[in-house]
């Protein structure tokens, strides 16, 4: 097998890496430009998508949009996603709505909304289609409400957007549950407002009685205080006992109960006052606290609402449009996932994902069932058999009866367990828990024991006051708000930065991991393969067009590179109808098949000299023999040694796994930093599991079918850009962003976040001591401690938002 | 003094006013979404007038 002395199939040529241009549009860097030529001056694109919209922005008069937007990164994969099932009637029914003059409207969710620029080419859409009426962005949830004519078409605007990079995804007008929402934060802030204005109010009246007024002014006073009091008892605090009721219901002792019980108390004791003429009125304090409280949590629900709805999410994960046989056109059609029923026949394509549990109607293919089984071997099915959600078929077309959808297949029931922590309870949250409810209940007890103390001496007004202050004034709030708060918003700036973190723990675990497994193509490399040499033995004819038939079905990158490089050379002669018989993937190692009775095995190679190490080699044996040999070269990601080290210093120890030959691993190896015996090659999905296993607190970097597997097993599982669905099921973590970065920043905000709670728990304590020896020895008031309590959740509040100094160069460097 | 037995019920009367309207402004929206406006106010307008010369 001696590449030197046979003829060349095709003409060597070097990998050119050092031309690099940018992309006018998004900035992106690309080795080979697409360009084009407007008014003498030339512009270049890293590809076709970029440039169509550079010239449909021109031609509208948007060419500002370049002006506004400096920091721009590539929009989410587009893809050529056509959305004609948003034209079905039934989707018009329940996504539509219908305005008074005779108008469209509808919601859509907009992945990739990050700035201004988004903002002002969103809401000019209509100067771009004169059928779109008006867009209208709400940048904290990336929902575009657009009005249109009736005569355009759904999917003409779902396109567009596409088309500009903000992958769109209909959402329901169920009126009730979105009105519903909105009057709740409506009435809340009602209840804030009416609040504010009677405690304003009745402190003015108050300063005057502190002041010493006293005598019939003092008595009107305190009626006037006591007539106002009354809608903010028995409407703006409504929020507190509904909550008490809740907690009574459940038996947990909540914050709420003390507050309830102080409000209780000091109005009893109010208005009985009042009415007898003595001078223990704590109007002000009711009012006070009252509004004070309800203006924190209100704070506190602006903040967590614009966090990453649990909704909007799965959405991202799901397949939207399937294609079901619809018996009287006699054909399959494209409708929306939503509308599938038990009993449809659907058609799975070859690369599709198998989206419910059904039985096989017609034809026969390979799948894949390694999200399922664990196996990554794929599988022959015949019809008659059962399939199952999360499998991936491979090789040819399927027609599938639905039996179950969603939640209920196999798969659904799966993904429910392994969602054992309800969302916002983190281990760190339930510890804070407990210890508030404990707090709670000593401060109810040093509550009780003052009061009886001071009966007992007598002073039975003394201990009231005293027994009030206390109970007002402590305040775990730091605790039951503090940490949540800290978490929700810390996802929320991570999904601004394009990671997307399913749920709270995670930031967690990574504070604890201490091992980082890296895969080696995609992640540190570019994964942008290219063939750099190409040998094919000259005695076989139509080698190049075997190979890519049987290339084209694997979704590796190796795979992907090597069906671009011979689809150019590909020649009309080509018989495609040629069966592909047993056609066999071996995930990251190469794949096999059979034409024509000829056995086909397209794998990995160790290099046969030392000197051509970069390489990816790859061999292509007939019957087992060499017949071809090809050299693939990937390119290691600029920044992946500077990150490496990184990791390093925050104690974090760098493996790479790959499924690539030893050379190859070595070569990248030692180029990044890491050492070789933490390298490890040739490794199949299987070998990357057990290899996880080695290493519980490990966080797994991976992509591609390749590694659902390990990233299933692994502690902290981190899935890159360009990842097949499965990954994304299976991970905790997605980076719509490509390269190491995004995990530097998960890390680095993951220490910040632990970081910030401990700070705010230190606080809180801090002040709940304090207070509580002022109260118990009264030297503060009932209304000081009702600016107190709130002001310290207050203070823990900004304390979240102003993060640390660290959180906040962070953000700011990474966002516009 | 007795300048305060208009002067309070005045003060009432205003503030009893605002938090109508306050009320009023709530339930028509206005307070739904607080960030975008922000940042819609940077954008130019030129566009829109050079479009209608």
């Amino acid at each position: 097998m001696n590449p030197m002395d046979v003829n060349y199939f095709c003409p060597q040529f070097s990998y050119i890496k050092d031309m690099n241009y940018q992309c006018d549009h998004c900035h992106n860097d690309t080795s080979s430009p697409v360009f084009l030529r407007l008014d003498g001056e030339e512009k270049k694109f890293c590809c076709h998508g970029c440039k169509t919209v550079y010239e449909l922005l021109l031609k509208n008069n948007l060419g500002d949009y370049y002006q506004l937007s400096k920091n721009r990164f590539k929009p989410i994969d587009v893809g050529d996603e056509n959305f004609n099932y948003l034209d079905h009637p039934q989707i018009r029914e329940k996504y539509l709505m219908v305005n008074p003059d005779g108008s469209f409207s509808m919601d859509f969710y907009l992945e990739g909304i990050h700035c201004m620029a988004c903002l002002w080419l969103i809401e000019r859409l209509h100067e771009i289609n004169s059928l779109i009426i008006s867009t209208r962005l709400n940048i904290s949830n990336s929902i575009t409400h657009v009005s249109f004519l009736p005569t355009m078409k759904i999917s003409e605007i779902a396109k567009i957007f596409n088309q500009f990079g903000y992958k769109p995804h209909a959402i329901l007008n169920t009126k009730e549950a979105n009105e519903l929402k909105k009057n709740d934060d409506r009435q809340y802030l009602i209840k804030v407002g009416v609040a504010a204005a009677v405690s304003g109010n009745i402190m003015l009246l108050s300063i005057s009685l502190y002041a010493g007024a006293s005598g019939l002014m003092a008595q009107q006073f305190n009626w006037l205080s006591g007539i106002l009091t009354l809608p903010v008892i028995f409407y703006s605090a409504i929020p507190f006992y509904q909550n008490t009721l809740t907690a009574i219901k459940q038996k947990k002792l909540s914050i709420d109960i003390p507050i309830m019980l102080a409000i209780f108390v000091a109005s009893l004791v109010s208005y009985w006052s009042l009415f007898t003429n003595h001078a223990h009125v704590y109007f002000d304090t009711i009012t006070a606290l009252i509004f004070l409280l309800l203006a924190s949590r209100y704070i506190l629900k602006i903040i967590q609402s614009s966090a990453l709805d649990n909704n909007i999410l799965s959405m991202m994960f799901t397949t939207e449009s399937v294609l079901r046989y619809n018996s009287q056109k006699k054909l399959f059609e494209s409708i929306h996932f939503s509308l599938l029923e038990k009993g449809n026949v659907i058609l799975i394509k070859p690369g599709m994902e198998i989206p419910v549990d059904g039985k096989i109607i017609k034809g026969s293919s390979f799948i894949n069932c390694s999200l399922i089984t664990g196996e990554s071997k794929p599988i022959k099915v015949f019809p008659d058999q059962l399939i199952q959600h999360g499998s991936v078929n491979i090789e040819s077309d399927l027609e599938i009866a639905v039996s179950e959808i969603g939640e209920n297949t196999r798969l659904g029931k799966m993904l429910q367990s392994l969602r054992s922590l309800p969302m916002g309870k983190t281990p760190l949250t339930l510890f804070t828990d407990k210890v508030s409810r404990y707090f709670l209940l000593g401060v109810f007890i040093t509550s009780l024991f003052t009061f009886i103390f001071f009966a007992l001496n007598g002073e039975p007004a003394i201990g009231l006051t005293r027994a009030l202050t206390i109970m007002i004034i402590t305040c775990p709030c730091a605790l039951a708000i503090g940490t949540p708060l800290a978490f929700s918003s810390s996802l929320t700036k991570l999904a601004k930065l394009g990671i997307i973190v399913k749920n709270q723990e995670v930031l967690e675990k990574i504070n604890q991991a201490n091992t980082i497994v890296l895969d080696k193509t995609g992640t540190i490399t570019e994964g942008n393969f290219s063939v750099a040499e190409c040998w094919l033995s000259p005695n076989e004819t139509d080698l190049g067009n075997v190979i890519w038939y049987i290339e084209k079905n694997s979704k590796h990158p190796i795979a992907k590179t090597i069906t671009t490089y011979f689809s150019d050379k590909r020649g009309s002669k080509f018989n495609f109808d040629l069966q592909l018989i047993d056609y066999q993937e071996q995930s990251g190692l190469g794949v096999s098949a059979t034409i024509n009775s000829n056995h086909y095995n397209i794998c990995a190679i160790p290099s046969p000299t030392d000197k051509d190490e970069q390489y990816t080699q790859i061999g292509v044996f007939k019957n087992g023999k060499i017949v071809g040999h090809l050299k693939l070269m990937d390119t290691i990601r600029e920044d992946s040694r500077f990150l490496i080290n990184k990791f390093k210093q925050y104690n974090l120890t760098p493996l790479m796994i790959s499924g690539d030959n030893q050379t190859v691993v070595h070569h990248v190896a030692k180029s990044i930093d890491i050492p070789t015996h933490h390298a490890h090659a040739l490794m199949s999905p299987e070998m990357k599991r057990e290899f996880i296993k080695d290493h519980p607190k490990a966080i797994m970097v991976g992509d591609g079918a390749n590694d659902s597997l390990s990233l299933k097993e692994s502690f902290v599982g981190i899935a890159v850009k360009g990842s097949v669905e499965m990954s994304l099921r299976v991970s905790d973590v997605f980076f719509t962003k490509s390269g190491l970065s995004p995990l530097l920043t998960l890390v680095e905000v993951s220490r910040e976040t632990m970081k910030l709670i401990h700070r705010n728990l230190a606080i809180s304590l801090v002040y709940n001591l304090t207070a509580l020896v002022l109260a118990v020895t009264g030297l503060v008031t009932p209304l000081a401690a009702a600016i107190f309590m709130p002001a310290s959740s207050l203070t823990v509040i900004i304390s979240n938002l102003i993060g640390t100094k660290k959180l906040r160069k962070i953000i700011r460097n990474k966002i516009g | 003094m007795n300048v305060l037995y208009f002067l309070i019920p005045l003060a009432l009367f205003i503030g009893a006013l605002f938090t109508t309207l306050f009320i009023w402004a709530t339930k028509n929206g206005q307070y739904d979404d607080l960030e975008t406006p922000a940042v819609r106010i940077l954008i130019d307008d030129e566009n829109k007038s050079k479009k209608r010369k």
